[in-house]
């Protein structure tokens, strides 16, 4: 580097930048000690980052046992799994016919898909919660999916993607003797991987990590994702002993962790595509 | 082999008409090229022609097939796009090899990883490798079948389309403009080349452009659209020097037709601003016609000679051939004459000279823009 790359400017930017990821990072460093500390040197009141005496093994360890951690972590990946496999298979056509494909009332279920980027969950809750209770199914993996298999972020993001598309290419593709379904296999999706990407990084996070539906749907630890089951957990076992939560809070995120390192460069690429934060 | 017929085809879009009763007849075999200012309505045209727009009214026949209510993939055309629209994920080869897997290869076939297994698969893939090697061999693509068409530049993506449509030896091809987006050398080059290919798979072709150019120097016949309208469908000397409408003349030939505004005698005299221009030229007698000269049909004098006075305001060498711009004297009006180098050099700048044409050479166009043409049985005796 250059002396004058070492400019001042540079300098404080990089300060307010460093400060910005100290305070971002520090709930999650401060999770991790914990997760190593005694419950004594938790409740004492001289705050230190390193313990004096290491329980990390100890709080793991009952956070396995008194968890059923891998139970918990399957329900995630199961849920997640359903999740956005189906929204990709029900976003992904849709999307096409309303991108590229003139039918009456098409604008109208723009509009619709517009309006229901409006519409949180929690609004509709209370009615599916009770429809969910009449048809007997709560407790089930279906419970815990069924609101969102049709994703209209999907089919919204899948839409402002395929416009971009050229409509030639899909032209040529009739002509080559292709039909609309296989337009879409063939040449909308293998076009279309860093949309779907995206869209899958903002699914898998987004319910990964959600606890109020599993909250309503969900009151078995055999059925609940990671985020209730440490919620059980609290209540439970654990009472005040934060060593072990952390633990479990720390097996709980690394999947998310893990899979952000490997595919740093793919969230950053979704994030910019769609111009949203998560 | 079969011609491709556009019968009596309208298209409007709410209150704009795009196409209004145009009727284009390509023969087996045939090269017809579209060609009109933008917004005439031949790219739609041939959307139509392709399935991918649908007439108001009309029909699309190709040989005794009425094709007007078919989807685009069971027409067995062929069509090259402006912008190639090649599959990006795809290489070259896949790119070329698409319209036979389609066409040859059965849904479980196609399949990724099962079709293998399927009996007869493996044949046919040969079959359909050997055809696209054959196609990128007669492009001269041979080299690139493994690159995407993002590695690759304009003039080799516009090959690679051409061989996707080549390929399956379709019953008709339609081109969109395959030439705009390469640059001017090429674009000559390959024009000559899409001649050749057309000569040798003999196949019916629609040809749309907007470079008049282009149109008379590769078609067998040229259609000349404008607002919707198909004004002249003829050979491409047809349009040049017999065009039956002052628009027709307008677009063909460059630089432009020379435009005057003038009156025919009744003894069948072109004048010009009352001064007698040509002679016994084969035009109905009326007032307020509009003469039409083409520059290489200018013919230039010095002063005291016959025709129109006027003078040479500037002089364009363009090697081959000079351009001599010319004000007439009175009116101002403007024109150009084309003439070989030599013919020229005795012309300077502000000089005074007369500019006649021979009858046979000058067109008159009524007020309604329609060429006004009688025949004239005595010259016809005095030239035989």
């Amino acid at each position: 580097m250059t002396t004058r790359a070492w400019n001042t400017a540079r300098a404080l930017r990089l300060v307010i930048l460093s400060i910005g990821a100290l305070v971002f990072l520090a709930p999650y460093v401060w999770m991790l000690s914990t997760a190593t500390k005694p419950r004594e040197e938790i409740f004492s009141s001289s705050l230190a980052l390193i313990p004096h005496q290491w329980a990390a093994v100890e709080n793991f360890s009952k956070a396995f046992t008194r968890v059923p951690m891998l139970q918990l972590l399957m329900n995630g990946v199961i849920v997640c799994t359903i999740i956005l496999v189906v929204q990709i298979l029900v976003a992904l056509p849709c999307a096409y016919a309303l991108a590229k494909l003139r039918f009456p009332g098409a604008r109208a279920l723009i509009a619709a898909i517009m309006l229901g980027l409006l519409v949180p969950i929690h609004a509709t809750a209370l009615p599916i919660y009770v429809a969910l209770s009449g048809a007997g199914v709560l407790n089930t993996y279906f419970a815990l999916a069924a609101p969102f298999l049709i994703s209209v972020f999907g089919v919204f993001l899948f839409l402002q993607f395929f416009r971009a598309m050229p409509d030639d290419l899909i032209n040529a593709a009739r002509l080559d003797g292709m039909s609309e379904l296989g337009i879409v296999l063939r040449v909308i999706v293998p076009n279309a991987w860093p949309a779907i990407t995206a869209f899958s990084i903002f699914s898998v996070v987004a319910h990964w990590n959600d606890l109020f539906w599993p909250q309503i749907v969900v009151t078995e630890t055999a059925m609940a994702p990671p985020p209730l089951g440490l919620i059980f957990f609290r209540a439970a076992e654990a009472g005040d002993d934060y060593g072990a939560l952390m633990a479990a809070t720390v097996v709980v995120t690394m999947p998310l962790l893990v899979a952000f390192l490997l595919a740093q460069r793919r969230f950053i690429e979704g994030i910019t595509l769609t111009g949203l934060k998560g | 082999m079969s011609g491709l017929a556009l019968r009596g085809i309208s298209k409007a879009y709410g209150d704009s008409h795009i196409l209004r009763d145009v009727t284009i007849e390509a023969e087996p075999g045939e090269f017809v090229a579209l060609v009109g200012p933008s917004g005439c309505g031949k790219t739609t045209l041939l959307r139509i022609a392709a399935g991918l727009d649908h007439p108001d009214h009309g029909s699309v026949w190709l040989g005794e097939r009425d094709m007007t209510a078919m989807p685009p993939s069971e027409r067995d055309i062929a069509m090259v796009f402006q912008s190639y629209a090649l599959y990006p994920h795809l290489t070259a080869g896949q790119n070329i090899a698409v319209p036979l897997a389609m066409r040859d290869l059965t849904v479980w076939q196609r399949l990724p990883g099962i079709g293998s297994f399927v009996p007869g698969q493996r044949k046919t893939r040969t079959v359909i490798q050997s055809r696209v090697l054959e196609t990128a061999r007669s492009l001269k693509i041979d080299h690139l079948l493994g690159r995407k068409p993002g590695q690759m530049s304009g003039g080799q993506r516009q090959r690679v389309a051409l061989g996707r449509a080549l390929v399956r030896s379709p019953a008709a091809f339609l081109m969109d403009e395959p030439l705009s987006n390469l640059d001017a050398n090429l674009r000559v080059h390959t024009r000559a080349e899409i001649v050749e290919l057309h000569r040798l798979a003999g196949v019916t072709t629609l040809y749309v452009t907007h470079d008049q150019a282009e149109a008379l120097s590769m078609a067998d016949r040229v259609a000349v659209m404008m607002g919707g309208r198909l004004l002249q469908f003829d050979t491409p000397e047809g349009v040049y020097r017999n065009p039956q409408h002052i628009e027709v003349a307008r677009f063909i030939g460059s630089p432009q037709i020379n435009l005057l505004t003038g009156e025919v005698d009744a003894a069948h005299g072109v004048r010009i601003g009352g001064r007698l221009f040509a002679e016994g030229v084969e035009a109905v007698p009326g007032s307020a016609v509009t003469v039409g000269i083409r520059p290489e049909a200018l013919k230039l004098g010095g002063p005291g000679q016959a025709g129109l006075g006027a003078s040479v305001r500037r002089i364009e060498f363009l090697g081959s051939e000079t351009l001599v711009f010319i004000e007439l004297a009175g009116s101002g009006g403007a024109l150009v004459a084309k003439l070989a180098p030599d013919a020229a050099t005795g012309f300077g700048q502000g000089q005074a000279i007369t500019i006649a044409a021979a009858s046979e050479d000058v067109l008159v166009f009524g007020p309604q823009g329609m060429r006004q043409s009688v025949s004239l049985p005595m010259r016809k005796a005095a030239n035989g």
